[in-house]
């Protein structure tokens, strides 16, 4: 997180972590379709010929806010091969919030369990702290046979310290919601530490309202709700 | 017109490495989180001459001014002459001053946050377009096009005339003619093409830097990472050293300390035997016997370990002096005589005569005879032979693999080489290489049929080497092994 009150900027910095093939890079390329091109760069992703993910996808959002600051959202992913350690510490040091996609597939607990104790792991050493840093989860390639059952997921909603989402990112289904849910975690976090909302008259539903409104006005609405920031105040134009 | 500073180079690739690998150990990424000046992005030069294409193209002018107001790009095309010329009038100089401070300085309208393009009309009736060039939301620099005539203008603004009265109606006008004459949609195309382009460039640029500065993190933390590991190994080596260190210092004590009792159990039995304390009969000279052979196995074995604990703490200390090698090997048989004798085993003694004085341990060289022999009858089945051959030799040690050997090849030495050769079971040849190792045995299930601690070869490999000599062995599995020991005259 990079905040200039100076310069009325905040950045904040969003990493997908999981195994290989989970669909992280997925859920960036469905982002990049769903989101304002106004409002986004271009996806930039370092891959291998066999397009794998080498080093890591980005995703830059940015977007001002009503009361004019700028709000930079960098959306990162980071390998899920194994030989990219050092790779996978360096995209996530300084990460705002993260996503962990796993992959539903009964198959791939074992990878899923491996790339969640290694985030952990590389958490601790980039300085983040695992338990105040927040994650998101999200089971993806829920059209897939043989994947872990919803009311599986549901009693580990009612368990689990983290939000839990379902998810075909190749379909864009779910998508949206863990990057909402992201970011609203990330900002919650972010405004703790700097008072934002006094600087900019700023709050947590201000700021995901606009988010949605710039970014995915098409889905605000559905997405406002999924957040329960249904009794935010709605802003007009500046 | 004052000319803007050059722009600073870019960082160099190799002064990042170096200062990357110096640094110490931490995952950094805010590497990828920077904010990065248009200079240390693009190549100047090529930036260059990509947009002096577009200019030849559309014949316009076109400034690129990074964020910080360095000028990257400046191709001019037909105001040359006509800027040239109002150049020299005080009054035409001092506008033009002015204009062009505004075109690098003024600040650009907003529009959602976002800057937007404005146009200048200079006064001479010229017009530039002044577009941001914005990366990802921030502002990275701008890009000046023109100037050109709008098509719908007839000529120069008649205000030029008024600011300073020296410039001349018709060599201005005539000036003017170089200048291209455009209608703003044409301009319009070119503005939206050269975005497009730069946008392009800047993207691959940013994809270019942001891949090789994670290239070099990568390489730094891995480095990094190595080194701390093999510092850890250097640790756990050290201290495994010690650790081997201490085990051969207590061998050496508790071999010491088995050895002063166990001479008096000898002893004492061989004053039985001898009748000091009165006659034995039948069976009681047989159980002293027994104690007696029992016991100087039991002292072998014991010096047997002192001698590789020693040479394994580098305790090993030589007598050296001059002798006649022949007594030496002649009695160092005597020790297998009986077993021999027992197997029905035949030991021949082929000693050349005249073997030339060595200069050594006497003992040591014995002791390396001895275990030699003690060795081949150990593995030598009932009826077979063992050979102790020695003579004078002359000849190259044998190679050791290494590229100095090769290049200039092993100068000739003069050694006695000593032969014990037996038909015994043989060694396999992928163990061969290994018989000298400490406690070292061909395969565990021959520690249990033919006894021994494994400490016997490397014994003769420690005192050879003491002596600055070579041993090797030739076998055959199922036919026999030649243990070969040069010791240099």
């Amino acid at each position: 997180m990079q905040y200039n009150p100076g310069q009325r900027e905040l950045t904040l910095k969003v990493v997908y972590y999981g195994p290989a093939l989970s669909g992280k890079t997925t859920n960036l390329q469905m982002l990049h379709q769903l989101l304002d091109p106004q409002v986004r760069g271009r996806l930039m992703s370092l891959d291998t010929a066999d397009d794998r993910t080498l080093f890591f996808d980005l995703l830059p959002v940015f977007f001002h806010t009503y009361g004019g600051l700028k709000i930079k959202i960098k959306v990162y992913t980071v390998p899920g091969q194994v030989m990219h350690h050092s790779t996978r510490r360096i995209v996530l040091s300084g990460a705002d919030a993260v996503a962990f996609i796993a992959d539903s597939q009964l198959s791939e607990t074992r990878a899923n369990t491996d790339a969640w104790n290694s985030m952990i792991e590389n958490m601790r050493e980039t300085a983040l702290d695992p338990t105040a840093t927040p994650v998101v989860l999200q089971f993806n390639k829920r059209d897939m046979p043989h994947v872990r059952s919803d009311a599986d997921i549901d009693a580990l909603r009612a368990s689990a310290p983290h939000q839990i989402f379902t998810a075909t990112a190749i379909r864009g289904e779910g998508v949206l919601e863990t990057l909402c849910s992201l970011l609203q975690q990330a900002f919650r976090r972010v405004a703790q530490q700097h008072d934002v909302e006094a600087t900019f008259g700023l709050g947590e539903a201000e700021f995901l309202r606009t988010f949605l409104e710039r970014l995915a006005p098409a889905h605000a609405d559905r997405l406002a709700s999924l957040l329960a920031m249904g009794d935010a105040p709605r802003g007009g134009t500046p | 017109m004052t000319s803007p500073p050059p722009p600073p180079g870019p960082t160099t690739r190799a002064s990042a490495v170096q200062e990357s690998l110096t640094r110490p150990r931490a995952v950094d990424g805010t590497v990828l989180d920077k904010r990065v000046a248009m200079v240390d992005l693009i190549d100047a030069d090529s930036f260059r001459d990509l947009l002096s294409s577009f200019s030849d193209l559309y014949r316009v002018g076109i400034k690129v001014f990074d964020d910080a107001g360095n000028r990257m790009v400046d191709v001019r095309v037909g105001n040359s002459a006509l800027c040239g010329y109002l150049w020299e009038f005080g009054g035409t100089r001092q506008a033009c001053t002015k204009l062009v401070t505004g075109l690098k300085n003024d600040a650009f309208a907003a529009r959602d946050g976002l800057p937007q393009p404005h146009i200048v009309d200079c006064f001479t009736g010229l017009r530039y377009v002044v577009v941001p060039l914005v990366y990802e939301g921030d502002a990275m620099g701008r890009l000046i096009l023109g100037p050109y005539l709008p098509a719908d203008r007839p000529g120069l603004a008649e205000q030029l005339y008024s600011i300073d009265s020296r410039v001349e109606r018709q060599r201005a006008e005539l000036l003017l003619e170089r200048v291209r004459r455009a209608p703003e949609d044409v301009i319009g195309k070119v503005l939206t093409q050269l975005g497009r382009v730069i946008d392009v460039v800047l993207h691959t640029s940013m994809r270019q830097l942001l891949t090789s500065q994670l290239h070099i993190m990568s390489v730094t933390t891995s480095y990094h990472e190595l080194e701390e590991r093999a510092r850890q190994l250097r640790e756990q080596n050290e201290k495994l050293q010690e650790l081997d260190k201490m085990k051969s210092n207590f061998l050496a004590t508790v071999s010491h300390e088995l050895r002063t009792p166990l001479t008096s159990v000898i002893g004492y039995s061989e004053m039985l035997l001898e009748g000091i304390a009165g006659n034995l009969v039948g069976e009681q000279r047989d159980f002293v016997q027994t104690i007696k052979e029992k016991g100087a196995s039991l002292l072998a074995l014991i010096t047997q370990l002192l001698d590789a604990s020693r040479a394994e703490s580098g305790n090993l200390s030589l007598q050296i002096v001059e002798f006649d090698p022949t007594p030496v090997l002649a009695g160092a048989t005597t020790s297998i005589v009986p077993q021999c004798a027992k197997k029905k085993i035949e030991l021949t003694v082929d000693l050349a005569p005249g073997l030339p004085v060595l200069k050594g341990d006497r003992d040591k060289v014995g002791n390396i005879v001895v275990n030699l022999l003690g060795n081949a009858m150990k593995f030598t089945p009932q009826g077979g032979r063992i050979t102790l051959s020695a003579q004078r030799w002359s000849g190259p040690r044998p190679p050791r693999g290494n590229d100095c050997q090769a290049l200039f090849g092993v100068p000739a030495e003069d050694f006695v080489r000593i032969v014990v050769q037996d038909t015994g079971i043989g060694i396999p040849a992928d163990k061969v290489g290994r018989v000298f190792e400490r406690f070292y045995q061909v395969d565990d299930s021959s520690t249990r049929e033919f006894g021994g601690t494994g400490l016997g070869l490397a014994i003769v490999k420690s005192f050879v080497d003491a002596h600055r000599g070579e041993v090797f062995v030739e076998s055959v599995v199922g036919e026999g092994s030649r243990f070969t020991v040069l010791l240099p005259v």
